[in-house]
């Protein structure tokens, strides 16, 4: 059976199974109206917890980063993990005794102001936003390989099959069908993975392979270490030592803070904490999660260190015409562009882009082919001796055609990444649809509103979501990227100190949370303004403050919030009565001891 | 040849050659509004089954508003029987625009003659039609005129008496108007004496007879205002164990409701039930007003009387017969200082055939009560002995559990707050419906009130409180079509329990201390938590589920079959009106579902 026939039974039976998990869990009539102890268990609740967590982003985009950037990569890594650790450890299980459900009523309440929430609603939603728009980029890559149309097709495929998925079908809400989608992801994450430590290494484990030496095509230990050939091979190219870091220690250190920072504010995985019915129960999926997520974090290098070297040995300097048929399907969909500089009919990577941006093509392989069949790419060459364009993005996905792997698993990493893509997305597009027709209409702008609007205003705001992160993801160049640091910048140097100082300090008022999130705010949004987009040419080390590049400077921008906080609270006011209360209250455990008499 | 299911009764009672012929026989016609399509007295040509609009019978003899005897809506069959008779005895009008299809006479006599279990279907229907004749005929008015009448269509006059009135004429007074009772104004108050109160005046305090009788009069009244239904008038006589309501328009007497005036409208012993529950002074007297309540209900349903109406009656009368029962085991002085509250249904005063006993007991204060366990125990024993039977999940009064100080409340409300789970949800669930039954009243508001203290403003708490609403599938298929399982639509899972679990999730949200789900939407709707044609479209699907059930339960009743428990509907049995209600309603219930879940975040 070829891969296609195989990527559609694959997709499909995945499908089916969240359908059919969600029907059936619905349609339990047989059950009765309350059972004691019939909750979800907090291992089940980990893995859906898992899912939620693990976007396209995550599953598809992370391993094509540490494949193309190496050490430097390992800040997503450290980030996006330490912001989950963070998030389940210091923030949510006080968030859940404080009684709200999002973030931005949190903040509302807890600085009795509604400019506050307001503030809170927009970096959520501007955070989620970008979230999505991830995720429409993976979905549509994914379509574009196998369903062989164009990546902008592939993305409004996508676009149509989340709608359905998670503003019509209401398969959310549903833990079982998060669990099978966290088992297919990770499934179709590792087999890969296992497959290739094996061929490549001889270690069963993709996390010990990494580390150890290789094996020849006779299975024989040739003793050289992976990374050790990698680095070489990459260097015979041009391009620095893969295990070697092109940022400073400042800068890793404030990127991947600001990461952490950004990620423990992610509105849609909070909601996760307070599903399960005690705190000591959400503790405990909350380790499960860690676990599940560590699966996959810790395989990711692995799997970009493969994937280049594979990359590396059977591109570099082959000729066009007998290279294998991934490489035609990947230039069909557009994320391969190979332009023959030299004339010579081999394909030559070396450091550098072929040329900017991403590739624009004369037209579809039938209409405008060159010399050796190849799809005509119409950009202007820049000056130098790579003349292969190959988007990150399609790493993961074309990692186990590269290592030949058999046709069943290409197919399974597809049902993945669309599993990954859509958790995550339904989760994000409820959090945007809540956020806009609720926190912000209904709570702020529009008290009035029937609630019959309130619901139209969710489904429109989900719509609109859709709509914008489809444009996001047919239009990326290097934009996304860019995008994802602001987002991330600002929501630490906006949210993240205002919440953590809503729970620990009660002498925090309104005053100082707004003015602190408001220079925090401020300060991020221009540097990385300055630098993104006013001025990119002075976007290098020696212009930064502190040699912190944008991506790193929401740090910065959050102690600015800090100390402007704590220097406002201090000069005004000190917050109402009750809200002390609230606040020493959270901290303290409540219940079966004490009688709670106010 | 027409298009119509066979499927149906009495059709499915034919076989395929029958139907076929039927078929092929059958004519549509059309009938503007008020269009007269049988006349009484007329040989019927056609028996009709109506396709849309609707058809009115009307007894011509009759005064126009007691003439009404029925209407034929889409799927109802109408004039057989005047085939089967010969002639009409009443007169069919088209109320609205009409389209029926006919049947020629010819033709389902012929079909009568020969499926014998086709005919006996109509038969039947003749019997069952002239016994609900005859009783309305000898019941001057029937119950459903009864429950629609208005209070002012009952009351009397009131007999006014100047302010220094003596008790001689008090009594001449009465005399005169042949009256119970007589009112004094005084200021702006309004006053009672009645009768037994001038016997009192005369012959245990001595007062002479020309004394004023002002001193005789009660000022604690219970009073309604004219345009109320003479029904709940009689709940509130019921409730508040009077025997007469005063009725003001403002703030002036307009007329009085006797108890026996009230009675005298309406002779169908059924209702003796509740006066002698009223009556009864021993255990046994009460076991045996108990035991005929479904034989009120049953009178009730066959009447047509609302849902609603019956519900608040039903409770009334159940509240009655726990108090009393709590009475007769608990000394007095002892029933002042705690309050009993009854919870769940019971609490909304939704039941209407008895179910499981749920009850608890608040303690005013922590005085010793040594014979405690053993007097509680008793009380759970003489509910089981008057019909209520135990509750299996223990939510009884006979349980440590579910009886407690103030302060323990609290505590308890605490820890089922903070443990999460769904069987803590389910107590919070049960004590907010919590309504008292006797003793002291505001104990319960204070337990509640602490309720909302602690769970209104959570919304963790909330979600997980309102999450169950989803737990069962609405029985609509994709596209809006009523399921048909085998073993019948359950009724509480599907319609019932969403509708009453959610309002009651909004009411805990809102701090509304009422505790029936209609109360408890029209506080919503007052407080624009939802709009007021919602709120009335949810508490008309309510009434609807309830009234479907009630008569699934009296009918394993009358097939002496346990009612509790019966919540299956066939979808096949009901009529083609009330399919089309049965689903529209389960539409809004799903609508009500969408929004909860918006609502209370029950989509993660």
């Amino acid at each position: 059976m070829d891969v296609q026939l195989l990527t559609y039974i694959f997709v499909g039976v995945s499908f089916a199974l969240y359908i059919g998990i969600a029907i059936w869990s619905r349609a339990r009539s047989t059950k009765d109206f309350y059972v004691a102890g019939g909750g979800v268990s907090p291992l089940a609740n980990g893995a859906a917890t898992a899912a939620d967590w693990m976007s396209a982003a995550s599953f598809i985009s992370m391993a094509g980063i540490i494949a193309y950037s190496g050490y430097d990569a390992s800040v997503y890594l450290m980030g996006w993990t330490g912001g989950y650790v963070l998030l389940a450890m210091l923030l949510a299980p006080y968030l859940r005794k404080f009684g709200k459900f999002t973030v931005p009523d949190f903040i509302g309440d807890r600085y009795y102001s509604n400019v506050a929430r307001t503030v809170a609603v927009i970096c959520v939603i501007f955070v989620s936003f970008t979230y999505v728009a991830g995720q429409m980029r993976g979905v549509g890559i994914v379509f574009a390989r196998f369903l062989e149309v164009d990546v902008n097709t592939g993305v409004v495929v996508g676009m149509a099959i989340v709608f359905f998925y998670a503003v019509l079908g209401g398969m959310k809400g549903i833990t079982y069908t998060q669990v099978a989608q966290y088992c297919v992801l990770i499934f179709a994450f590792l087999v890969p993975a296992v497959f290739l430590s094996i061929m490549m290494t001889g270690h069963i484990l993709p996390q010990t392979g990494f580390g150890a030496t290789m094996l020849d095509a006779a299975g024989n230990d040739t003793g050289v270490y992976l990374l050790q050939r990698l680095d070489q091979v990459v260097q015979d190219l041009g391009f620095g030592a893969y295990t070697d870091g092109s940022k400073s220690t400042i800068d890793v250190f404030f990127i991947t803070a600001a990461l952490m920072c950004g990620t423990a504010g992610l509105p849609h995985v909070i909601v996760r904490f307070f599903t399960v019915p005690t705190v000591r129960d959400a503790r405990v999926s909350a380790g499960w999660a860690l676990f599940f997520i560590a699966l996959l974090y810790t395989a990711a290098p692995a799997i970009g260190a493969f994937a280049r070297t594979n990359l590396i040995d059977t591109v570099n300097n082959a000729e066009y015409e007998q290279l294998p048929e991934w490489f035609y399907n990947w230039e069909n969909s557009g994320l391969i562009g190979w332009m023959d500089k030299n004339n010579d009919g081999r394909v030559q990577m070396s450091a550098g882009d072929p040329f900017k941006g991403s590739p624009t093509f004369a037209g579809s392989r039938a209409e405008a082919s060159g010399e050796y069949g190849q799809r005509v790419v119409t950009n202007p060459p820049a000056d130098n001796a790579s003349e292969v364009y190959i988007d990150r993005d399609i790493i993961v996905l074309a990692n186990p055609e590269i290592g030949n792997l058999p046709a069943w698993v290409v197919a399974l990493v597809a049902a993945g990444g669309i599993a990954a893509a859509l958790s995550t997305a339904a989760g994000l597009l409820l959090v945007i649809s809540a956020a806009v027709s609720h926190d912000l209409l209904k709570k702020t702008m529009m008290p009035t509103i029937t609630e019959k609007q309130e619901l139209l205003a969710a489904r429109l705001a989900a719509v609109v979501a859709i709509l914008i992160a489809g444009y996001f993801g047919i239009n990326p160049p290097g934009f996304v990227a860019q995008v994802v640091a602001f987002a991330f910048g600002l929501a630490a140097a906006s949210f993240f100190p205002v919440i953590l100082m809503g729970i620990f300090y009660k002498r925090m008022n309104k005053e100082g949370a707004i003015a602190g999130m408001l220079v925090g705010l401020i300060f991020t949004f221009c540097y990385i303004v300055y630098f993104k987009f006013v001025s990119p040419d002075l976007n290098s080390a020696e212009h930064w403050l502190f040699g912190v590049s944008p991506e790193g400077i929401g740090t910065v921008g959050m102690v600015l919030n800090f100390v402007v906080a704590l220097a406002v609270s201090r000069v005004t006011a000190p917050p109402p009565e009750h809200i002390q209360h609230i606040v020493e209250d959270i901290r303290v455990p409540r219940g079966s001891g004490a009688a709670h008499q106010h | 040849m027409v298009d119509v299911d066979f499927s149906q009764l009495p059709f499915s009672l034919l076989d395929d050659s029958a139907r076929e012929q039927l078929g092929a026989a059958m004519e549509m016609a059309w009938f503007d509004g008020a269009q007269v399509i049988l006349e009484a007295g007329k040989a019927a040509e056609f028996v009709h089954l109506v396709h849309k609009g609707a058809v009115l019978e009307i007894d011509p003899t009759l005064p126009p508003q007691a003439g009404r005897l029925g209407v034929y809506g889409a799927g109802a069959l109408f004039g057989a029987l005047s085939v089967l008779n010969g002639r009409s005895r009443y007169r069919f009008v088209a109320e609205e625009e009409t389209l029926c299809y006919l049947i020629p006479a010819a033709l389902f006599k012929n079909l009568c003659q020969q499926h014998g279990e086709f005919d006996e279907y109509f038969r039947q229907r003749l019997v069952a039609k002239n016994r609900m004749l005859a009783e309305r005929r000898e019941g001057g008015v029937t119950m459903a005129g009864f429950m629609l009448a208005r209070v002012d269509q009952c009351m009397r006059q009131p007999v006014l008496l100047p302010e220094q009135g003596s008790i001689r004429e008090a009594v001449s007074a009465l005399d005169a108007h042949s009256g119970d009772s007589l009112m004094v104004v005084r200021g702006s108050r309004v006053g009672m004496i009645t009768k037994t109160d001038l016997l009192h005046g005369l012959v245990h305090d001595g007062m002479s007879v020309d004394s004023p009788a002002l001193a005789l009069a009660s000022f604690e009244l219970v009073a309604v205002p004219p345009g109320e239904y003479l029904f709940a008038a009689l709940v509130r006589m019921t409730r508040h164990k009077v025997a007469r309501v005063v009725v003001m328009e403002g703030p002036v007497p307009v007329g009085v409701v006797e108890l026996t005036d009230v009675l005298s409208f309406f002779s169908s012993r059924s209702y003796v039930v509740g006066l002698e529950v009223e009556k009864a002074d021993d255990l046994q007297a009460l076991a045996l007003a108990s035991a005929r309540l479904p034989e009120l209900v049953q009178a009730l349903m066959a009447q047509g009387v609302k849902m609603r109406f019956a519900m608040d009656l039903m409770a009334a009368l159940n509240g009655r017969i726990i108090s009393k029962a709590f009475q007769f085991v608990i000394a007095e002085e002892r029933r002042d200082r705690v309050c009993l509250m009854v919870l769940g249904s019971e609490g909304r005063g939704e039941q209407i055939l008895k179910t499981d006993q749920d009850n608890g007991l608040i303690l005013g204060d922590d005085g010793d009560w040594p014979e405690r366990d053993q007097l509680l125990n008793r009380f759970t024993e003489t509910l089981l002995a008057l019909g209520y039977p135990l509750c299996p999940g223990g939510i009884m009064v006979n349980q440590p559990r579910w009886v407690g100080s103030l302060a323990d409340w609290r505590r308890r409300i605490g820890r089922w707050a903070e443990q999460g789970d769904e069987q803590a949800m389910m107590r919070l669930a049960i004590l907010l419906d919590a309504h008292p039954a006797a003793g002291r009243v505001e104990l319960v508001e204070r337990m509640r009130e602490a309720l909302f203290q602690r769970c209104s403003g959570d919304q963790i708490l909330l979600s997980r409180f309102a999450r169950p609403v989803l737990q069962f599938s609405t029985p609509l298929r994709w596209f809006g079509a009523l399921k048909k399982p085998q073993q019948g639509i359950d009724i509480k899972k599907g319609g019932l329990f969403p509708v009453v679990h959610g309002v009651r999730a909004l009411s805990l949200e809102q701090r509304i201390g009422a505790t029936g789900t209609f109360a408890r939407l029209d506080r919503l709707a007052a407080a624009g938590v939802l709009e007021a044609g919602f709120a009335e479209e949810l508490g008309e699907s309510m009434a609807l589920f309830a009234e479907l059930r009630l008569r699934q339960q009296l009918a394993s009743l009358d097939a002496n079959q346990p009612a509790a428990g019966h919540n299956q509907i066939q979808v096949e049995q009901l009529s083609a009106l009330e399919r089309d209600l049965l689903r529209e309603s389960l539409q809004v219930v799903n609508e009500f579902k969408k929004r909860l879940s918006r609502r209370f975040h029950l989509e993660y």
